[in-house]
């Protein structure tokens, strides 16, 4: 018997290689809300592929999602 | 040395290409630019920080795209298949084309690997990616590379961030003499006499980051760099005069003292 499962309970995802509990139909864009990240300052990419401005709009995150979200610092090392 | 450097149709005003870790501050490093001349200068792509993500600064902000072209690496990267998708990344996220290629699993030395090298180059210049891959100053790969479709080859003078110059220096002759794409040299050059040495040699251009990050004076340094370059491209245009073993007078010795 399947348990029944409230509409409320939290999705697990994994973002930059840490768990994350987050709310049901949270898109992309909102978890980048919540997390205070300015969305023109990265690059986000869902289960290996890589995300536009549009799809973070409309992707909703799913338990076992899985979320790098990177941006351009200093580099060079020569 | 051709009087232009051009890399994949495009003309670059200064040989000297910036390296943006290892600064102080953001400002510092802005300045730095400013001082180099520089118009190509390299980045890296990095998670985001989620415990403080809005105290991050913004590096893309402050490179004015007008005046340099913003080259991401693949720093961190460990093999072809992670180079690449942090090159997809970087395209897709901020439209970048260009890619300085740096697969390097060793630790201690950082020096790059010629297998995972070659096979990134060999999927990125496919893609369309204009493909500049660090290396070890091997002729023979820089040779493999430019078949495979690198715009450059970028091969080391020294390990990363050890300053210590052009220890590399006669298999990058080779190189330099072989190549029919622009050679880079990257990485070790510690003073400016390094990368104004690397010019004359024949070089097309040099990649600075640590020698001018991890100066006391960062601002003053990328000025001299800027200064070294031009003189070592401006000494071998000059057609240098040839060695030999016995001394020249450049006075004339005779007719005075005793006759001669």
């Amino acid at each position: 018997m399947v348990p029944e499962v409230p509409d409320n309970k939290p999705v697990q995802i994994r973002l930059n290689g840490q768990d994350l509990q987050v709310e049901t139909d949270l898109t992309v864009a909102d978890l980048l809300a919540d997390l205070d990240i300015a969305p023109e300052h990265v690059v986000v990419e869902v289960d290996g592929e890589i995300l536009s401005a549009e799809m973070q709009e409309t992707q909703v995150l799913r338990s076992g999602t899985q979320i790098e979200i990177v941006r351009f610092v200093g580099g060079g090392r020569a | 040395m051709k009087n232009e450097l051009i890399i994949a149709g495009r003309t670059f005003g200064s040989r000297l290409f910036f390296g943006t870790g290892k600064f102080g501050s953001p400002a510092v490093m802005a300045e730095a630019i400013e001082a180099s001349e520089t118009e190509l200068v390299t980045v890296a792509l990095r998670r985001v920080d989620l415990q403080a993500p809005a105290r991050e600064d913004p590096l893309l902000s402050r490179l004015d795209p007008e005046r340099v072209l913003v080259v991401p690496n693949t720093s961190g990267a460990r093999t072809a298949e992670e180079a690449v998708r942090i090159a997809r990344l970087a395209r897709a996220g901020g439209g970048f084309e260009w890619v300085k290629l740096e697969l390097t699993p060793d630790p201690n030395y950082l020096l790059p690997d010629p297998v995972e090298t070659l096979r990134a180059t060999e999927i990125l210049a496919a893609e369309g990616f204009v493909v500049m891959p660090y290396i070890n100053a091997d002729p023979v790969l820089a040779h493999l590379l430019e078949e495979a479709g690198a715009a450059t080859v970028m091969p080391l003078g020294a390990p990363i961030g050890t300053n210590r110059g052009l220890r590399t220096r006669d298999m990058l002759e080779i190189i330099i003499e072989q190549a029919r794409v622009p050679v880079v040299v990257d990485a070790g050059l510690g003073l400016p006499s390094h990368a104004c040495a690397a010019l004359e040699l024949g070089a097309d251009a040099v990649l600075v980051n640590t020698a001018i990050a991890s100066a006391g004076d960062p601002v003053a340094m990328a000025r001299a760099f800027a200064l070294a370059v031009r003189a070592g491209e401006t000494g071998r245009n000059a057609d240098p005069g040839g060695r030999r073993k016995l001394a020249s007078a450049s006075s004339p010795l005779t007719g005075f003292l005793r006759e001669g």
